[in-house]
């Protein structure tokens, strides 16, 4: 089943950072998503301080590429200079009287599904100053702590989730033989790759355990020529395949509904980027801080 | 308008024909002025720098062979974001070969003009809702922003009747936007001339607090606005309120004279606001009354409000409603 895709964008302190979530396809309208879009995001922002606001959010489907819903909330006036942007709402900061840490800063989160078999990391950067301390430990605000905890009930009630693995496929390695331009060609004794093959698309694939050849062992990008054979996407140059060896084909195409994302396992540092454009004030605002 | 964000700009080469993926057309990415509006639907025509593979993009939109040059992303003068040319179906789904209805006339920015407010509207109910202003649906069978709103009404009796100001009263009224906004305008009917110089008083409160709905904070007052000639008429003050999404607002009207004004479709006297579930009776002091009125001697709004909790303050008239309006 398809999947939708949806980037929230936050800004805070002339810096942005995007965070993605994930829906089944139910709609062929794309843009009937932003209702729920929209709902996480006042959710989540209110999980920065004073000094971030959202940006936006776009939709859209996982396979498609280049496509997209974009919806662009109202720009703070100091950024426009008074007038406001794509909407007649004000925009939407975060929670008043609470100062925003440095975006870099980031709160590790794990999420986990229903029945606590699937796990996932989630980097939330744009958080109070409030709950780090100044050796970068994280620190219980209730009030931080409620609005965590409502991000991650609307997380659940609305059916968000991440892309995980479905179906781990495995197969021992048959053959390697050097293909075309330097790149080795690989056959396997069972099939590991879905079909229909093409288009051909390439895809990352764990190889252990490779005797002689072993410059291939390690997580590899591959094109599949076959069910069962491949070639690496690289030229490479190895010693001669003496034996063994298996390769996993682990594709991160299965929807894991959220149940909960309230666990802080620890805070990080990840790098934001810069502000995606859109009203040249912002360079202004950029340049003067 | 605006269609995607992206970090830096370029220019691409887009394949816009279903039925035709050998035409492609080089397209330049650029900023939008703040004004532009979003672009109301799904598009095909998306930005591929969001794309998290770069093996294969089928059909319509950005080609990936195309080399992705750098451009500054300075944006054309006449490119205003009002409008876009072609139909939503096309955005969505791609263009057929070759392309119908009259040619597409360019400025001399090489700006289509449909895309600058003279073509195409765009729809009044574009596909919804989603995304869009709470009060871009307030906007029964308008085709903008800017009309005039009255406070909610939960009765639904003695809309639009002419009733008489009362000098010595201020009235308050409660304003749901749920989203917020700015309002750019404050009106009210002037059904008769007052005495001469006579005046009336506009405002608007906020509530104390998210939980506590009552009037609390002045935010804005007209200040005295003459009603002793020109009428019938709309009397309207311009101003410059942002609304916070998450609080109830209020909008008060006072007069020094007994002259009559149009109520809109206000509340009724003795009316609760019943989106909040209140209990109707105005006078049970376990309920928060609203649609109220205070003795208060003409003059500017007090700050903050009175207290309105219980029966203390309340007077059993009808009052005048005053309207407001979005900017666009």
């Amino acid at each position: 089943m398809a999947n939708v895709r949806v980037t929230i964008d936050i800004v805070q302190y002339a810096q942005s950072v995007s965070e993605s979530y994930w829906l089944p396809k139910n709609s062929s309208d794309l843009s009937t998503y932003g209702t729920v879009a929209d709902r996480l995001a006042q959710k989540r922002i209110k999980l920065c301080g004073a000094q971030g606001y959202l940006l936006a959010y776009r939709v859209s489907e996982e396979g498609v590429f280049r496509d997209g819903y974009t919806f662009h909330y109202p720009l703070p006036a100091i950024i426009t200079g008074g007038s406001t942007s794509g909407s007649t709402s004000s925009p939407i900061y975060g929670t008043s009287g609470q100062n925003s840490d440095a975006i870099d800063t980031t709160l590790i989160i794990r999420a986990r599904n229903a029945d606590y078999t699937r796990w996932k990391t989630i980097f939330l950067r744009g958080i109070w100053d409030a709950v780090v301390d100044q050796g970068g430990r994280y620190l219980t605000v209730p009030a931080f702590d409620s609005l965590l905890k409502a991000w991650s009930r609307q997380l659940f009630n609305d059916g968000w989730g991440w892309l995980g693995v479905g179906t781990r496929r495995v197969a021992n390695v048959a053959t390697v033989t050097q293909g075309p331009t330097n790149r080795p060609a690989i056959t396997f004794d069972a099939d590991i790759f879905p079909t229909p093959v093409a288009p051909v698309k390439n895809v990352q694939v764990r190889f252990t355990g490779l005797a002689g050849a072993t410059q291939i062992n390690g997580l590899k990008l591959v094109t599949p020529t076959a069910t069962n054979a491949c070639t690496l996407a690289k030229p490479l140059l190895f010693f001669p395949y003496l034996g063994g060896g298996r390769a996993t084909y682990s594709p991160k195409d299965t929807f894991i509904p959220i149940a909960d994302a309230t666990s802080v396992s620890g805070v990080g540092e990840r790098k934001a980027g810069r502000v995606p454009f859109v009203p040249p004030g912002r360079q202004k605002v950029r340049a003067a801080s | 308008m605006c269609v995607d964000i992206i970090r830096t700009a370029y220019t691409r080469e887009v394949s816009f024909f279903k039925n035709r993926p050998d035409i492609k057309v080089r397209v330049r990415w650029y900023r939008c002025k703040d004004t532009a509006k979003n672009f109301p639907a799904y598009t095909r025509f998306a930005s591929g720098d969001w794309a998290y593979e770069k093996a294969d993009w089928p059909g319509v939109g950005e080609v990936l062979d195309s080399k992705r040059v750098w451009n500054n992303g300075a944006t054309p003068a006449t490119a205003n974001g009002q409008n876009f040319c072609g139909t939503l179906q096309e955005f969505a789904e791609g263009l057929e070969y070759p392309p119908g209805g009259p040619p597409v006339l360019y400025d001399a920015n090489g700006i289509p003009t449909c895309c600058q407010g003279a073509g195409p509207p765009v729809p009044p109910f574009p596909p919804p809702g989603v995304g869009m202003d709470f009060n871009w649906w307030k906007q029964v069978s308008t085709v903008d922003l800017q009309c005039w709103y009255p406070a909610g009404d939960s009765r639904g009796t003695l809309q639009n009747n002419v009733t008489g100001g009362y000098p010595g009263l201020m009235s308050v009224q409660p304003y749901f936007s749920p989203r917020g906004g700015t309002l750019d305008g404050m009106g009210i009917w002037l059904d008769t001339n007052g005495s001469p110089g006579t005046h009336c008083r506009m405002a608007m409160y906020e509530a104390i607090s998210l939980t506590d709905i009552r009037p609390g904070p002045l935010l804005f007052d007209s200040g005295d606005v003459l009603i002793d000639s020109g009428a019938p008429r709309f009397l309207s003050v311009a101003c410059n309120i942002v609304l916070d999404p998450l609080k109830l607002h209020w909008l008060a009207f006072q007069t020094d004279d007994s002259v009559n004004v149009c109520r809109f479709a206000g509340l009724d006297y003795d009316a609760t606001f019943s989106v909040f579930g209140q209990i109707v009776s105005p006078i049970d002091n376990q309920a928060l009354t609203v649609g109220n009125c205070f003795i208060l001697p003409y003059g500017p709004f007090p700050d903050p409000c009175p207290s309105i909790l219980g029966a203390s303050h309340f007077q059993d008239v009808p009052f005048p409603s005053v309207v407001v309006r979005y900017s666009a």
